[in-house]
């Protein structure tokens, strides 16, 4: 099965939702990802859901943060902390699901080797700790740069 | 002339057709196929490329990203290998609803398609409002776990995922303090493809090759002639005459109307799809008929002892059950422990309060030591929970009335003693209608009123017309509804065979 767009979307969407994928895919794995199968999945499934459900946040400019180059990631926490369920969250979603189906990504989805488990408890705390800077460094970004 | 038409190809419609087994039947059907059929090789924790493994989680039609969008969509049902089941439902019957999630299936097979596997027996205190007692449907249960073969997994299989095994030890540690409180956690009987292997069962994906559907013994009463099977119609309505029943379709596509006779008519649409059939014959668009549904629960439960231990998905995803207060069936309530093999990590990444890089690495340590609880409330009865049908053919479904139970507070409790851990903020009741238990529209009475069925499940004011589906149902306890409607069809249909042998 290859996975392709169909003909009927506009251009500049699709140029848009494609940069949109690499620098989500880029905020959270801290590299550029080259394959042109995941990216065509996630403009298909962006165009298509979010055009068939109402989102409750619908203006959230996501463009001006790809523009602007600022922390998704922070902005992202910080709305699904404060709004809920929004676009943003729901695009890297999608981005998530897909690219938990794809063989080269399964080792950031399922822990493979069986560790030591204070260890464990350690890595959970050290990725706990992040939360509250970046929370209020997405409630900073979003009000300066007027993101919601 | 047919000696029955069966509408539906259900449990109901299916275990009905083996009990008439030696009578001319048809059976009338929408019957959508499935086809989305894959080899054991296939199966997706054999990881494949991007694309083969999109096709099974994902879906071509983008199926199972719908529940980001829409979380009351059944978690179940989102799999690309289960949208059949509901496909083409909306079109084919819309519904109108206040309060409920009904979901309706047209495929073949229907509902019974998503079924878990767990097959459940109406015990006396279960059957206190139906007019039989359990005495009379002992020898169907038997009947129809021999033809799905009912088994549970072997406590020492190596099939038991680890966690539900430490809940079970546990659990056998404290029966004392279990059996005060009434509790029980046993190993559920579940029905099993007996001709498949039964290992690495997972209901939350469609593993035809290990859980018993009807659709197996349809395939074999139709290669061996015992029933005629016409799909893509649409039973619409029947209308009786003196000595036979009318019944009249509509093609799916067409819509090319078409009628059938019979001596006699068994409805066994399912309890939505018979609910509607018989408000359409008698015209009524004003009755509500009453609905019951099990309401049901999601509660994540965590043991700290497998965070971080290595995933694997070579297990059983559904074994164990457990059930409170089992002695009146309108307090008893019952919980399937699902462990996530197979479900998305991605499903539960935004479940969880932290940015989406630390909840990737603090998800994937998680998933070895989770346990879903699925909670199911035994039906409430009220006469704001109801069905009827508008002049447009249109389902109007209003469920008001909802349990007052709180049992996940309780579970939380319970499950600690086992060493498993939750917090009541994680609890997700579903909305009624969601866990696609419905029944008791047409209740069986020892004196029947109008819209409702004798013992043996003959319509009130009708000579020929019987429901063998949960529509009968003179309640609706937490159990799981199946295995009680295969062996009620039979019961129903034993009763009916007789009367045509005597003639």
């Amino acid at each position: 099965m290859n996975i392709k767009l169909k003909n009927n979307y506009n251009n500049i969407q699709i140029q848009e939702i494609s940069k949109e994928f690499n620098y989500f895919y880029k905020s959270i794995f801290k590299k550029s990802i080259k394959n042109k199968e995941i990216e065509s999945a996630y403009t298909e499934a962006c165009l298509r859901l979010i055009q068939k459900y109402e989102l409750t946040i619908k203006n959230i400019a996501i463009d001006k943060i790809i523009s602007k180059n600022l922390d998704v990631e922070s902005i992202e926490i910080y709305l699904r902390l404060s709004h809920g369920k929004n676009i943003l969250t729901q695009k890297f979603n999608i981005l998530l699901h897909l690219l938990e189906v794809d063989p080269v990504h399964q080792a950031y989805f399922t822990a493979i080797n069986k560790q030591h488990l204070l260890l464990t408890f350690l890595q959970i705390i050290k990725n706990i700790i992040p939360l509250p800077f970046k929370y209020l460094k997405g409630l900073y970004i979003s009000r300066r740069h007027s993101i919601v | 002339m047919f000696d029955i038409i069966v509408v539906g190809s259900g449990p109901a419609g299916v275990f009905s057709s083996i009990g008439l087994t030696g009578l001319k039947i048809l059976m009338l059907d929408v019957g959508l196929i499935n086809k989305f059929i894959f080899n054991d090789e296939d199966l997706p924790h054999k990881k494949l490329d991007f694309s083969s493994n999109f096709k099974f989680h994902i879906g071509k039609n983008y199926h199972s990203l719908e529940k980001i969008f829409n979380p009351e969509l059944n978690i179940k049902l989102n799999s690309p290998a289960f949208e059949f089941i509901t496909h083409r439902s909306k079109e084919l019957c819309p519904i109108q609803e206040n309060n409920f999630n009904a979901t309706l299936s047209f495929a073949k097979g229907g509902l019974m398609n998503a079924w878990g596997g767990v097959s459940y027996k109406y015990e006396d205190q279960d059957l206190k409002d139906f007019p039989f007692n359990y005495n009379e449907i002992k020898e169907y249960y038997e009947k129809a776990e021999n033809i799905a073969d009912t088994s549970t997994i072997s406590e020492k299989s190596k099939n038991i995922n680890p966690l539900i095994k430490t809940l079970y030890s546990k659990y056998k540690s404290h029966t004392y303090y279990f059996d005060k409180r009434g509790v029980i956690i046993k190993k559920l009987p579940i029905l099993n493809d007996s001709q498949n292997n039964k290992s690495n069962y997972n209901s939350f994906f469609h593993n035809q090759h290990s859980i018993y559907t009807t659709n197996i013994t349809l395939d074999s009463l139709i290669e061996k002639k015992i029933l005629l099977y016409k799909n893509n119609l649409m039973v619409t309505k029947f209308v009786e005459t003196d000595n036979h029943v009318n019944v009249y379709t509509s093609h799916i596509d067409t819509g090319e109307e078409k009628v059938f006779s019979a001596k006699k008519l068994i409805l066994a649409a399912g309890c939505l799809g018979t609910s509607k059939i018989v408000l359409n014959s008698f015209n009524d668009y004003s009755t509500k008929l009453p609905l019951q549904a099990n309401e049901t629960s999601y509660t994540p439960f965590l043991n700290p002892f497998f965070i971080g231990k290595n995933d694997t998905n070579n297990f059983s995803t559904l074994s164990h059950g457990l059930i409170s207060n089992q002695h009146n069936c309108h307090n008893t309530i019952c919980t399937s422990f699902h462990t996530i093999n197979n479900i998305a990590i991605s499903d539960l990444i935004m479940e969880i309060p932290f940015p989406i890089r630390n909840n990737l690495f603090i998800s994937k340590l998680l998933k070895p030591s989770l346990l879903i609880s699925q909670i199911f409330y035994p039906s409430v009865i009220s006469n704001k929970n109801w069905i009827k049908i508008e002049r447009n053919q249109k389902l109007k479904i209003n469920y008001e009335t909802h349990t007052k139970a709180q049992f996940e507070k309780t579970l939380i409790t319970y499950l600690r003693k086992t060493g498993f851990f939750s917090h009541i903020k994680l609890s997700k009741k579903q909305m009624p209608g969601s866990s696609f238990h419905y029944s008791s529209t047409l209740p069986m009475k020892k004196q029947p009123a109008q819209y409702q069925t004798d013992p043996y499940g003959k319509l009130f004011n009708t000579e020929n017309v019987y429901v063998s589906d949960s529509a009968n149902f003179s309640y609706l306890p937490a159990k799981n509804l199946t295995l009680t409607i295969m062996a009620n069809a039979l019961r129903i249909t034993d009763k009916i065979k007789k009367q045509f042998n005597n003639i």
